[in-house]
């Protein structure tokens, strides 16, 4: 497509101006995807280049390095010892030892019981002795999937380090070659508080995120592609792999079927976090002009008002909202008292009520964050464009769409982004309001039922929280959620660059 | 031109005025509609009446209940119990000498709120045996109407039915609220049309609603919430009857209904009705009921373990008596039985007394001592002198706290005089200062108060909650300072990979994982009452990957900067603690601020890491988890309230005083995040 310049842009009248941008924008949506395309298979060259340069290196070594680096390739920290840095070699072979001994223990065991997640269900045997029947365990799957999955990121540590242990040592060799010294264990730490500080700060928070998140979510990857569930979870029965039949189950569009419920859940979870997400915005920012605009007193008062609702623990607010309004509640009492309502009506058994209601408590919880964010955004627009306007003689309407308004997209761009993904996976809002109303009988599926105000998140809840523990689904629908997630966040991403590409203002 | 001018400026500062005048009736709504949920949450934790399903919002009996229950739990909760559990026609009785009273004159208006607590117990006692369908004594409900009109009498503003307040209009429809779920089943298409049977209330004549609904009252089958409708109807009734002639009782029998339904008498709450009700029961001088009744509702409450030290301490007061009193007070009592004195009507009074009194020969005698009180004929005097009174005809066994109310009030009865009244007031002093006789039996010293006290588990799942914040905001600022820093202020190999890495990370669904770190903590002993433990690990280990907002503000500070200090010879390190993290403070503070306060709002990963046992829940797990069940609801709805301040009001604080870096965290997090 032909970019226009600038001055050709002004030219076009409102709706092709429109037009081009909506076209702007879908075109930057393929480049984008075409870009992740072409990111993707750059990034695969690249790493089949790394491996090639590795195995060349290791060539290398072998040939040129001296006996002791050829040593550590057998008897990690060998070449340390060698050359007197005690410490470092001790710290690789004690890791050796301690690798040998677990694989020969039970690393080997439970990496070959991956292939079919074990074999032997427990069984229920009468005790000859007692005569009572007694448990035989059996295998567990869900074990032999975390200690298989654990060994195999124990054998990469182990193939990480023992690389790093020869090149330490062929380091050393080069060292030695040109007549310098090979670093004592003083230097090392000397290296971990200043060339290489950023290892030292990094190896806690990175342990943290590979253990407790990256290790969890590769694991249930894998459980999408088995039948685990509250009956098969390892210890009452043993799962295993099943290929894609989780995935399939997908394309039951009927009603009841998977497709169908994740379809319709997903349709009012992008509505919702549309919702959420705009009015929030909107309505916060015009608080905070408001409270902001010249000539109103008290701004910090008002502010402080607002602001309380931030403090106060969302549980609180948000249950005893669902309890006033819920069948008998306060505000439901005093509606029918007045007349408004029949005594039957229940806001959170009605679809569209509820729905609305949802959208209405959120913003009264998160308008306040808006308002402070806002606040602080105002106060930065300079002051003389506004002045300019006003000598041009803009009214306050065409001031706010022609100045503010571009000015916070611009800014808080990114926090909308976020907040929209924020907002699908709104868990406390929509739990906290809706947790007990009865669910929607369309939506109610092998894996759990949902209501018609549940998001994808809840429904996950409920999934994983209900009588069936049905975790392959779970695993298969979070699987879709980071699908979801992540293309919005790509569009949303690619919508901000179209953006700042036209309208910049620094 | 000038004039013109100055009218366009003028217009235009009107116009602003004007604007400024819509600003601020905008801000004053909005205002009203954010706080006013709090206000209503800050009364309702005030409202001794427990139920969610009032229709009102100033609570009509404000106590501090629902914060001791949460804080204390137990005691006034089997009080309560315990009070409710009083005979009906001890409580009958109770009702009826109030009322003579009320008709002598003998209770001043000061004195009628105290009385009032009495018929609001009696009310609720004298209900819960109607409504199991009891018909005996004073289990009827003549006497919940006859309560209840005393009650009115007693009110400080009396609600009286008047021909005046008749509604114009007949509301016939309103009887059972049976008939509008099934109305309204019907209406939703539940129930076939065959299948309804709408029921013709047209044809309810006016003494039929009335009983209706007095027997619907009395059975606790009518909603609360039609209470306000139903007494209007009565209006209408009342006024049809009269002008039919019905008779004064049945008049002010569905005036005593209205009243009730009107004025919805709440249930009983421990310092609203049971507290002052017990003490004036209890109290010898209201002459309420009798001793023996007395005594038997004193068992009532000491089977519940709700005495204490009290009747031990008060039994061995009247033991400690001196001797010299008692015996003089026995020969007097022995001679005006010996003159026909003491009818034997009378007699019933003496047993605990002369039970005392052989006790004391008997002791007497045992530490050796010899007078005409020890001698064998006296002591046979003084046995069947016992026997005489109780009919018994074994020795009387050892003075318990009944026996003992019943010598002491004989003894210190001035009709009876069996003691001078000097020595009346030296006992009197005496138990006064052992606190035994200032309204007695419930005043208990603070450590007794204590003692008693169970401690709820909310204590417990504050404390997990606190321990959690201030775990959480101390590592998570560990974790997310190295990691922002490194980002912002080191380039090594990956350190794009690593960004975008964490991006993608952060689009699964964080709840997933815990499927995983459920079974890894549990075999760690982490989950169920450990929780707290398990989720400091959760919360914590991949806290790092909210770096964003706190790298935005370290690419803020100027590289210039680190480049001198590392010139200088400082090491990175050195860089990172020395000068980075004191310009940081803002930073730090808003990461302590939002790390504390998550956990008090977390809800998702603490209930399912708790796994449903109490010791380990959080303060929002443990409260919802109160009020999920429809009986939890309507027992805990304003403890729940109560636990809403309780919560909010540390965090508030903190907020308020910490807001400044707040609002610069979250504005700088949404500009560069």
């Amino acid at each position: 497509m032909k970019r226009l310049t600038t001055s050709e842009y002004y030219k076009l009248n409102v709706f092709l101006k429109i037009l081009y941008k909506i076209l702007l924008f879908f075109v930057g949506v393929g480049n984008t995807f075409k870009n992740i395309g072409v990111g993707f298979w750059q990034g695969l060259k690249a790493f089949g280049r790394g491996v090639a340069k590795e195995f060349k290196e290791f060539g290398q070594i072998l040939v040129k390095g001296s006996w002791m680096t050829k040593m550590s390739l057998l008897i990690m920290g060998f070449g340390n010892f060698a050359r007197k840095q005690f410490v470092r070699g001790t710290l690789f072979l004690s890791f050796q030892v301690v690798y040998i001994w677990y694989m020969i223990n039970s690393g080997i065991r439970w990496i070959s019981k991956l292939d079919n997640l074990g074999d032997n269900e427990p069984q229920f045997v009468e005790d000859p002795e007692f005569g009572v029947i007694v448990r035989v365990n059996g295998d567990d799957s869900f074990k032999i999937l975390l200690y298989g999955g654990l060994t195999i990121m124990l054998c990469l540590l182990f193939i990480f380090l023992w690389r790093m242990n020869f090149r330490h040592s062929y380091d050393n060799d080069k060292l030695i070659l040109a007549g310098k010294k090979v670093p004592s264990f003083k230097d090392d730490i000397h290296d971990l508080v200043d060339k290489k500080f950023h290892i030292t700060l990094l190896t806690v928070p990175i342990l943290g995120i590979t253990v407790f998140t990256v290790f969890p979510i590769i694991f249930m990857i894998c459980v999408a592609f088995t039948n685990m569930d509250g009956a098969h979870d390892g210890y009452s029965g043993l799962f295993t792999w099943v290929g894609n039949s989780n995935f399939k189950e997908l394309f039951t569009t009927t009603a009841g079927g998977l497709g169908y419920a994740f379809t319709h859940i997903l349709g009012w979870t992008v509505v919702w976090a549309i919702l959420a997400t705009f009015t929030n915005y909107f309505l916060g920012m015009l608080l905070a002009i408001m409270i902001n605009k010249k000539g109103i007193k008290f701004k910090k008062f008002w502010r402080s008002i607002f602001v309380m609702t931030i403090a106060i623990p969302q549980f609180i607010s948000l249950l005893y909202m669902n309890k006033l309004f819920a069948k008998n509640g306060l505000i439901k009492s005093i509606l029918v008292n007045m007349g408004l309502l029949t005594p039957g009506f229940d806001f959170w058994a009605n679809t569209t009520a509820s729905r609305i209601l949802v959208v209405a408590i959120n913003i009264w919880v998160g308008v306040p964050y808006l308002m402070l964010i806002a606040t602080g955004i105002l106060m930065n627009i300079p002051e003389d464009l506004y002045e300019s306007a006003k000598i041009d003689g803009a009214n306050p309407i065409q001031q706010y769409f022609k100045i503010t308004l571009p000015y916070m997209l611009f800014i808080t761009g990114p926090y909308l982004l976020t907040s929209f993904i924020g907002n699908m996976n709104n868990f406390n809002v929509i739990y906290l309001l809706t947790a007990g109303s009865e669910p929607n009988k369309l939506l109610s599926t092998s894996g759990g039922s949902a209501t018609d105000v549940d998001l994808l998140v809840t429904w996950l809840f409920n999934i994983t929280m209900g009588a069936e523990s049905n975790y392959k689904l779970a695993a298969v629908i979070s699987i879709l959620i980071f699908l979801v997630v992540s293309i919005f966040s790509l569009i949303g991403f690619n919508a901000m660059q179209s953006n700042k590409n036209e309208e910049d203002f620094q | 031109m000038s004039t013109s001018k100055e009218k366009k400026m003028r217009s235009l500062k009107g116009a602003k005025r004007a604007s400024n005048a819509v600003i601020y009736t905008l801000l004053v709504i909005l205002s009203i509609v954010w706080i006013v949920p709090f206000i209503l949450i800050v009364m309702e934790s005030f409202r001794s009446e427990s139920t969610w399903q009032v229709g009102y919002v100033v609570p009509k009996y404000a106590a501090f209940d629902n914060y001791n229950n949460m804080l204390f739990d137990n005691y006034r909760k089997s009080f309560v119990k315990s009070a409710r559990a009083i005979d009906a026609d001890i409580m009958g009785n109770a009702v009826d000498a109030i009322a003579a009273k009320l008709e002598k004159g003998e209770i001043t208006d000061a004195d009628k709120e105290k009385y009032e607590a009495v018929v609001l117990l009696a009310h609720s006692v004298i209900v819960d045996e109607v409504s199991k369908k009891t018909d005996t004594g004073y289990r009827n409900r003549a006497t919940v109407l006859r309560v209840v009109e005393l009650y009115n009498k007693l009110a400080k503003k009396p609600l009286n039915l008047t021909e005046s307040d008749a509604k114009a209009e007949y509301l016939w429809p309103v009887v059972t609220q049976n008939e509008l779920v099934e109305a309204e089943r019907f209406e939703k298409g539940e129930i076939k049309e065959d299948e309804y049977k709408p029921v013709e209330h047209i044809n309810v004549t006016a003494e039929e609603f009335y009983e209706n609904a007095l027997s619907q009252y009395c059975d606790k089958t009518l909603d609360s919430l039609l209470y306000d409708e139903t007494a209007n109807v009565l209006t209408s009734v009342y006024t049809e009857l009269k002008n039919n002639g019905a008779d004064e009782a049945k008049l002010s029998n569905i005036n005593a209904l209205y009243v009730q339904l009107k004025a919805s008498m709440p249930g009983v709450y421990y310092s609203a009705t049971c507290k002052p009700a017990a003490y004036i029961l209890m109290d010898p001088e209201s002459g309420l009921i009798n001793d023996n009744q007395r005594a038997a509702i004193a068992e009532l409450f000491a089977t519940a373990g709700l005495l204490g030290t009290y009747e031990k301490d008060y039994v061995t007061a009247v033991e400690g008596i001196d001797v010299n009193t008692v015996f003089e007070a026995y020969s007097k009592f022995a001679s005006k039985v010996s003159e026909g004195g003491v009818s034997r009507k009378e007699y019933a009074q003496y047993v605990g007394f002369m039970s005392l009194v052989y006790n004391k020969m008997k002791e007497e005698k045992a530490k050796g001592v010899v007078n005409e009180y020890t001698s064998d004929a006296t002591m046979q005097a003084a046995f069947d002198l016992y026997k005489k009174v109780s009919k018994l005809e074994v020795e009387p066994r050892e003075i318990n706290y009944t026996k003992a109310v019943a010598a002491f009030n004989v003894m210190m009865n001035p009709e009876m005089a069996l003691i001078s009244s000097e020595k009346q007031a030296a006992i009197t002093d005496s138990f006064q200062k052992a606190g035994l006789l200032d309204a007695g039996i419930f005043k208990l010293t603070v450590k007794e108060w204590f003692d008693r006290f169970k401690v709820s588990a909310f204590p417990k799942w504050y404390g997990n909650t606190l321990l959690l914040g201030v775990m959480q905001a101390i590592i998570q600022t560990f974790m997310v300072l190295c990691m922002s820093y490194t980002l912002s202020r080191t380039r090594f190999k990956g350190r794009k990979f690593l960004m975008n890495f964490m991006l993608i990370l952060g689009m699964f669904p964080g709840f997933i994982t815990l499927i995983v770190l459920k079974k890894v903590l549990s075999g760690w002993n982490m989950i169920g009452p450990n929780a707290v433990w398990g989720l400091i690990i959760i919360y914590t280990a991949s806290s790092a990957m909210g770096y964003y907002v706190c790298k935005g503000f370290f690419d803020t500070i100027p590289k210039s900067l680190d480049e001198a200090a590392r010139v200088d010879g400082a090491t990175r390190a050195q860089v990172f603690i020395k000068m980075t993290l004191p310009m940081a403070k803002p930073i730090i503070i808003y990461t302590l601020l939002t790390a504390f306060m998550s956990p008090w709002g977390d809800f998702m990963l603490a209930k399912y890491i708790s796994n449903n046992t109490s010791a380990g829940m959080n303060v929002a797990v443990g409260i919802q988890n109160l009020i999920s069940t429809p009986s939890g609801l309507s027992e805990h709805y304003t403890e729940f309230t109560a636990t809403g301040v309780m919560v909010a009001i540390p965090v508030t604080i903190l907020f308020m005083c910490l807001q400044k870096y707040y609002v610069e965290g979250v504005t700088g997090g949404a500009v560069k995040g």
